[in-house]
């Protein structure tokens, strides 16, 4: 193979496929990929070094701005963390009123992901269908928590708002004109051959590959990883409630979207029990003064396993915390799938994993050497590392 | 003999002419715009002019006052000269077309040559305007642009045999003469109904493929290239593309509705003369807004494919169905 | 079926709000966090909403010698008033939630969009 047959070209971190800056440096013979890497970092904001400077209760709002469309889970996340090394017990309340908001997230993040999607494949129509049914949602969650899109619905402790009777009666009729329309969702989705023909058999993510790569979430679950924190360890009130967790083996991205409307179902299904069982009492336990210790919190998000993890040494503010995002799970794996593919498939993998580069870019890059392709293994690194920092001590 | 050459530069340049021509263009960008909006329960173009009707002229005059960018590798003469002279070919195309009367603004006793022609050649410019922008998106997009051309000439050619052979000629005043006349006491004699409507399905297929409307904008997908062929261009180059586009959609729905739809041909209660060239017009326009408005419909309820499928699909099912169909219409004389 | 929804759409409304033109149609919840209000009358200048303020843009304003005189019985003590910077606000309602006499409040008055950097400081 001589080398005038490849072309190479970025995609990306100005691209209107991308959506959040990020780079995929591939390698094309013609119209096939040969060769593909994620190159991030992007959008590094330094926000875990930021939050060491803040009390808690103030870097609760920083962890609620590392996402905008997850801004809730990773709220949740922290403050949940924090409350494990406060050891406060969170009133019921409270709990069940977080899965509600966590739903209601996951109803419009997969909504969202749906448009995206189809924006991705250049089926505008159905864009603009989904995402004007999203806007049921993000009304139903503006009403609840008083904005859109960063809630600050949440308290170290419990929650900041409670729900109304006038609130409940606004979030009862939203879901059921909500019902109809996502069945007429699913079935454009699921019934359109041009969706078939970009979507079925693309991007299979197998479930060697996925165990391999350590994906999570949606992306998961499809490949045939029957894992859900929702329900595997429960956490707020998801253990009182009844829920299926679906499963799809076959990798793709058709079965991605279906993988997703499923859930969106199943999120009603849940919304509908915590309206119908939300029990009386307290939202909030207080907490004040110094913390000791750490801890980590694992939740769902809406695009998979959120990690937080909190350190205290006795002080107000965290001496570390530090946040993986699902994202960053996941987009190896469809780094990893791309080659084979084509162009035209590029941005149907790269979305399909409802990637979210704002999680992903706050500490770490990675960084493969372009020319010789081969991936650096720890002790490489560690190597590399050593080296640095003699050169820069000398 | 003055008054002659007065009322044919009139024609040419005001009406139907390079003006009216353009006109129609933007008229008909701004219906494609607002229906695919309303379609998608959006407003669409609604702040230049009355319902935003002035949208497309306004796009062609704000881009134009831009800032024109020429990339180093591009090559300076071609990427700077062929955008202007881009929409040329289309109007010459468009002067074929009879709109006001059954002869088009040029006629001769081989119209349909040079419509296939100028289709050709614009595709030809567009792979010709993308290699010359040395972006790769550029060149993949030109490269796509031109396998769908070898994709969907075939069938877009084999469905206008279809109006040639029932009329037996290639003169465009012809083959709307031979639409002429009703079936059956009430039912039009044009091409559309009856057998020729296979030809027509043919036709508006590769027509969207031609015009690089989804699912066939492969060529300009966003998501993917980024624009393709058209990505390098801007200001004034690019109001020129622009307008090439519009002008593509005017051509190729005209001769749709000149082959397949009776072109200007309607009821004419007695009228004639000025007054009957308007009648003409009228219809015209109604017939040309019709097959638009079911172009926009198919448009918006597909996902665009992919470059392979495109050619699969051409080579796989729409060329064996054109070729068979023509046969088919040969063997049975002209039907 | 997706050509059935589509000219049903054609005949339709379309959804946008041509926003700010019209408002018809949005929702303004009760509990929308945006503008906020300042009742210095009641405030007491005790500084906890600059405390509690995540976006650290509450800044704590000596009172001017007219308001110093203008001080009524209930806020005698007062020295300094919360002035609060639109431009770097995060909307997240702490303050309001923090403050002792009720007289800090967000609104739910979303239209702040402004060519003077002066008025998008509230308490002034």
């Amino acid at each position: 193979m001589s080398k005038r047959d490849y072309t190479e070209f970025n995609l990306g971190p100005q691209h209107p496929a991308l959506k959040e800056p990020e780079t995929f440096r591939v390698v094309v013979e013609g119209e096939r990929i040969v060769k593909a890497e994620a190159i991030l970092g992007h959008t590094h904001r330094g926000i875990e070094k930021v939050a060491e400077q803040r009390d808690y209760n103030k870097a609760l709002y920083l962890a609620e701005r590392i996402c905008g469309i997850c801004s809730f889970a990773h709220n949740a996340n922290f403050a949940r963390a924090v409350e494990f090394v406060a050891d406060v017990e969170v009133p019921e309340r409270a709990q069940y009123l977080r899965v509600l908001v966590a739903e209601l997230e996951r109803l419009h993040s997969h909504m969202l992901w749906l448009g995206v999607l189809a924006h991705e494949i250049g089926f505008d129509t159905f864009y603009f269908l989904v995402w004007n049914d999203r806007e049921l949602v993000m009304d139903a969650l503006e009403t609840l928590t008083g904005n859109r899109v960063n809630y600050g619905m949440n308290d170290i402790g419990g929650v900041r708002a409670d729900l109304t009777p006038d609130i409940k009666g606004l979030l009862m009729r939203k879901l059921d004109e909500l019902g109809p329309r996502l069945e007429k969702i699913k079935e454009i989705a699921l019934k359109n051959k041009t969706v078939i023909s970009r979507t079925k058999g693309v991007g299979v993510i197998s479930n060697e590959l996925a165990r391999k790569t350590c994906v999570t979430g949606p992306t998961a679950r499809s490949s045939g990883i029957n894992w859900d924190l929702r329900r595997d360890q429960p956490y707020f009130a998801y253990g009182d409630l009844d829920f299926d967790v679906k499963v799809s083996t076959d990798g793709d991205v058709y079965s991605k979207i279906t993988l997703r409307i499923e859930e969106l179902f199943e999120s009603m299904r849940i919304i509908q029990q915590v309206l119908e069982h939300l029990p009386e009492g307290r939202i909030k336990t207080d907490v004040r003064g110094k913390l000791d210790g750490s801890a980590v919190s694992r939740i769902e998000a809406p695009r998979g396993e959120n990690f937080h993890y909190v350190d205290f040494r006795n002080s107000k503010e965290p001496y570390r915390m530090k946040v993986r995002a699902p994202t960053y799970a996941n987009v190896v794996s469809s780094v990893e799938v791309l080659v084979g593919h084509y162009i035209s498939d590029i941005p149907v993998i790269v979305a399909a994993n409802d990637p979210c580069f704002s999680c992903t870019d706050r500490t770490l890059v990675i960084d493969r050497d372009t020319e010789r392709y081969q991936i650096l293994t720890a002790k490489e690194l560690r190597k590399l590392s050593i080296e640095t920092t003699k050169e820069e001590i000398m | 003999m003055i008054s002659d050459i007065a009322l044919f530069l009139f024609q040419s340049i005001v009406f139907p002419g390079v003006f009216f021509i353009v006109t129609l263009a933007f008229g008909s960008n701004w219906m494609y715009r607002k229906i695919y909006a309303r379609l998608q329960r959006r407003v669409g173009p609604d702040s230049a002019g009355k319902y935003g009707f002035m949208q497309g002229f306004a796009d062609f005059l704000k881009t134009a006052s831009k800032e024109e960018i020429v990339p180093r590798s591009a090559n300076q003469v071609i990427f700077r000269v062929l955008p202007i002279i881009a929409p040329v070919p289309i109007i010459v195309g468009i002067f074929f077309i009879p709109m006001m009367g059954l002869r088009g603004m040029i006629s001769s006793p081989g119209d349909i040559y040079a419509i296939v022609f100028i289709l050709t050649i614009v595709t030809a410019i567009e792979i010709v305007l993308g290699w010359s922008s040395g972006s790769k998106y550029s060149l993949i997009g030109a490269s796509r642009s031109g396998m769908q051309l070898v994709s969907f000439g075939i069938p877009l050619i084999f469905s206008m045999l279809y109006p040639i052979i029932r009329a037996g000629s290639f003169n465009l005043m012809d083959i709307v003469l031979a639409q002429d006349g009703t079936n059956f006491g009430f039912l039009p004699r044009w091409n559309v109904l009856g057998l020729g409507v296979i030809a027509f399905v043919l036709f508006l297929i590769s027509a969207l493929a031609e015009l690089e409307k989804p699912p066939f904008d492969t060529p300009e997908a966003e998501t993917e290239i980024a624009g393709g062929w058209t990505l390098e261009y801007s200001g004034r180059s690019y109001a020129y593309i622009l307008l090439m586009e519009d002008l593509k959609m005017v051509f190729v729905i005209s001769i749709g509705v000149v082959l397949f739809l009776g072109g200007p041909l309607g009821p004419t209660f007695g009228i004639s003369g000025w007054g009957l060239a308007l009648l003409y017009f009228v219809y015209f326009s109604l017939k040309y807004f019709m097959v638009l408005i079911i172009l926009t419909i198919i448009s918006s309820g597909l996902a665009r494919l992919k470059i392979r499928q495109i050619v699969f699909g051409s080579w796989s099912f729409l060329t064996p169905i054109s070729i068979v169909f023509i046969i088919l219409v040969m063997v049975l004389g002209g039907v | 079926m997706l050509i059935i929804e589509l000219i049903k759409n054609l005949f339709r409304r379309p959804e946008t709000v041509k926003y700010p033109y019209e408002t018809e149609g949005l929702n303004f919840p009760e509990r929308l966090r945006a503008l906020h209000i300042i009742d210095q009358e009641s405030c007491i200048g005790c500084r906890k909403c600059a405390r509690a303020c995540p976006a650290y843009v509450i800044e704590m304003v000596p009172l001017t010698e007219d308001e110093l005189e203008a001080r009524t019985e209930k806020i005698k003590k007062k020295k300094v008033k919360p002035v609060i910077d639109l431009t770097a606000c995060i909307f997240c309602g702490v303050c309001e939630d923090v403050c002792p006499t009720d007289c800090l409040n967000l609104t739910n008055h979303i239209v702040l969009p402004s060519g003077d950097k002066e008025e998008l400081e509230v308490g002034d």
